[in-house]
């Protein structure tokens, strides 16, 4: 919960977070290496210095770190634990489903732990799924499109193998679908930050909710255009929201664009911890204001009502969470004492 | 050629017998070769980016080698990059070898073999099964020429309804009305109540009638002067529209190369870039 200078609440979800493993031990390959480096180069280049970590930390931090920056110092209520395997990269996976479990099996009020699946795995997929279900009841699964499968370096959400899995999604009840289109590791032999394969299945699958992580950026203008096309498209803010801090009138054209063509309804707060935490996310983002040409411009203005909205309001509809109870869960645990305390000085 | 020897070749004390004259190069003249080589993404040149790393003469061998923001930069626009280097390094009078080398990257050996060989970048990576689509290099380009004329129109467009020119004036000028003075970094367009001043409009001008010349576009002295990417008029009413379409064009190039800049600096150390400028005259439109 946080709380604005005149005492107004607002409710935080945080949709992308992880709980990864880069250790050395855990590297397979230079890929490993150069896979942290590169979001350690991410991180140290968007966070303010006071928020910088030592790369040691980076590469494995304790669910304990995460806890505290999370819901203690960052003010988020609930958090979405968001899957990325890399098994080709990392020994044990950076950050699969039974990494992220073991939070989700800690704090059960205080996160949503989502699955994955990988169409190329064909049926032993299949039951991987059925089985993240049946054991945790997923609500959401995460894709990352681009990601290496021995040969392959990739796949689209339009290959009819991917529909077989969405297909069984709707029968799961799997309705949120977070797909990850932004900076990218191996767009090698496809542009993989296109985003037409997104609007292929979701004009297919209306029953689904896209969620196009980080916009698409780079290609923004792109998926702006396939949000208005398909309302069961959605932004998730997630590496957009940093650029508050070094950028900000280009983080108002980003915002002044998803309003005018996704609205106020379908854009999702996300820290994509540890990639940048949550504490000065919430913080400038519950205190920024359109300037006066945008909002003339576009007609669109990001008024309080909308930032509540993206920090909480609409991924808490998207998974079923009544955010009054939801804060009622959470009232009197440690970490809401904890941030009472930190914060009432 | 060493350094010692390329100085003492500059001065026209010959150390050597091998060499001609007529086949010494500068590493000025391979500067001046390569100066207009673009990060199509980011439609930028790589020497003000700074991802030129160095460049190396030995006679009438020359060598660059060059670096990107990360280890993961999309192999592709690489090698768009590589290949535009190699072909401009070829122009070089008196040339022998040229050799274009990606550092820092995962692909990278990939990547500079398949380039000095000559190869496409389908046949440089036989074995990740290359769709027709993402083989098309040239297909890439033009997708990223086109982004970059309406960046540069829409910088020009502001310009003009900044000047208080009114939507029917501006869609009726022609290519004629207008004149770019580049070394001031300002535009003149004639407009029905005489002619205006743009200031820091000339580079976005010039670039956008350059851009729409190598899409192909009309631009014949009496031919409209803003027209879409498609060579098509702006309808009448329709500017609007238009200009958010360019405008989230403009932002995403300037927000990759605001990141992309930022993680090169991070990687490789401050005062590594110098095209600070463009970004911050397209901050102010």
């Amino acid at each position: 919960m946080y709380r604005t200078l005149n005492g107004e609440e607002i409710f935080v979800v945080d949709a992308h977070t992880h709980l990864w493993d880069a250790s050395p031990a855990n590297q397979r390959n230079k890929y490993g290496r150069g896979w942290i480096d590169c979001f350690y180069a991410y991180h140290k280049n968007l966070s303010p210095p006071d928020y910088v970590w030592p790369l040691e930390k980076y590469e494995k931090y304790s669910p304990e770190d995460m806890v505290h920056d999370e819901f203690v110092k960052g003010y988020v209520d609930l958090a979405i634990l968001q899957p990325t395997y890399l098994t080709d990269f990392y020994i044990n996976g950076f950050n699969t489903l039974e990494q992220n479990s073991v939070m989700k099996k800690a704090y059960p009020d205080r996160f949503i732990l989502n699955g994955a699946f990988d169409p190329r795995d064909g049926e032993r997929g299949m039951e991987e799924l059925r089985r993240m279900k049946g054991e945790w009841d997923i609500k959401g699964v995460k894709l990352y499109t681009a990601e290496w499968r021995g040969n392959s370096k990739g796949y689209k959400l339009s290959d009819p193998e991917t529909y077989h899995f969405l297909d069984e999604c709707i029968r799961l009840g799997i309705t949120n679908i977070h797909v990850h289109k932004g900076p990218t590791i191996y767009p090698l032999n496809r542009d993989a930050f296109d985003v037409a394969d997104v609007d292929d299945a979701a004009s297919v699958f209306t029953d689904l909710t896209f969620i196009v992580e980080h916009c698409g950026l780079p290609r923004l203008e792109d998926f702006c255009w396939i949000a208005t096309q398909e309302s069961n498209v959605y932004a998730g803010l997630a590496v957009v929201l940093p650029f508050m801090q070094p950028r900000p009138r280009y983080f108002a054209e980003v915002m002044a664009n998803l309003l005018f063509w996704v609205g106020p309804d379908k854009i999702l707060f996300g820290s994509d911890y540890a990639l940048w935490e949550p504490k000065w996310l919430v913080e400038k983002f519950a205190a920024f204001e359109l300037p006066e040409d945008l909002q003339t411009e576009y007609g669109v203005d990001l008024t309080m009502e909308t930032r509540k909205k993206i920090l909480g309001l609409n991924a808490a509809r998207l998974y079923g969470i009544n955010p009054e109870e939801q804060v009622a869960k959470t009232r009197g645990d440690t970490f809401s004492q904890q941030a009472e305390q930190m914060y009432a000085a | 050629m060493p350094r010692n020897d390329l100085a003492s070749a500059e001065t026209g004390i010959r150390t050597g017998t091998t060499s001609t004259r007529e086949a010494i190069i500068t590493p000025e003249q391979i500067y001046a070769a390569i100066a207009d080589v673009l990060d199509p993404e980011l439609d930028e040149t790589l020497v003000k980016l700074g991802f030129i790393d160095s460049v190396r003469v030995d006679g009438p061998d020359v060598t660059v080698v060059f670096k990107l923001p990360t280890f993961w930069c999309a192999p592709n626009f690489a090698y768009l990059m590589a290949a535009d280097l190699r072909s401009r390094l070829r122009t070089l009078p008196g040339v022998r070898a040229t050799s274009v080398v990606l550092l820092d990257h995962f692909a990278e050996e990939e990547i500079s073999s398949g380039i000095n060989r000559g190869l496409s970048f389908g046949e440089a990576f036989p074995e990740d099964a290359c769709d027709e689509d993402g083989a098309n290099l040239e297909e890439l380009r033009r997708t990223f020429l086109r982004k970059g004329f309406l960046m540069r129109q829409d910088t020009l467009l502001r310009k003009l309804l900044q000047a208080g020119l009114d939507e029917a004036a501006i869609l009726n000028l022609r290519v004629a009305d207008l004149i770019v003075d580049e070394l001031a970094d300002a535009a003149f367009v004639t407009a029905p109540g005489g002619v205006v001043r743009l200031d820091k409009a000339g580079r976005s001008s010039m670039l956008y009638l350059r851009k729409g010349k190598l899409l192909g576009l009309a631009q014949g002295e009496q031919e409209r002067l803003i027209i879409d990417d498609e060579g098509r008029p702006i309808p009448p009413g329709g500017l609007k529209d238009f200009l958010r379409r360019s405008r989230s064009v403009r932002m995403n190039i300037l927000f990759n190369t605001s990141l992309c800049k930022g993680l090169f600096q991070t990687r490789y150390g401050p005062s590594q870039s110098t095209a600070a400028s463009e970004a911050d005259e397209g901050e102010n439109v």
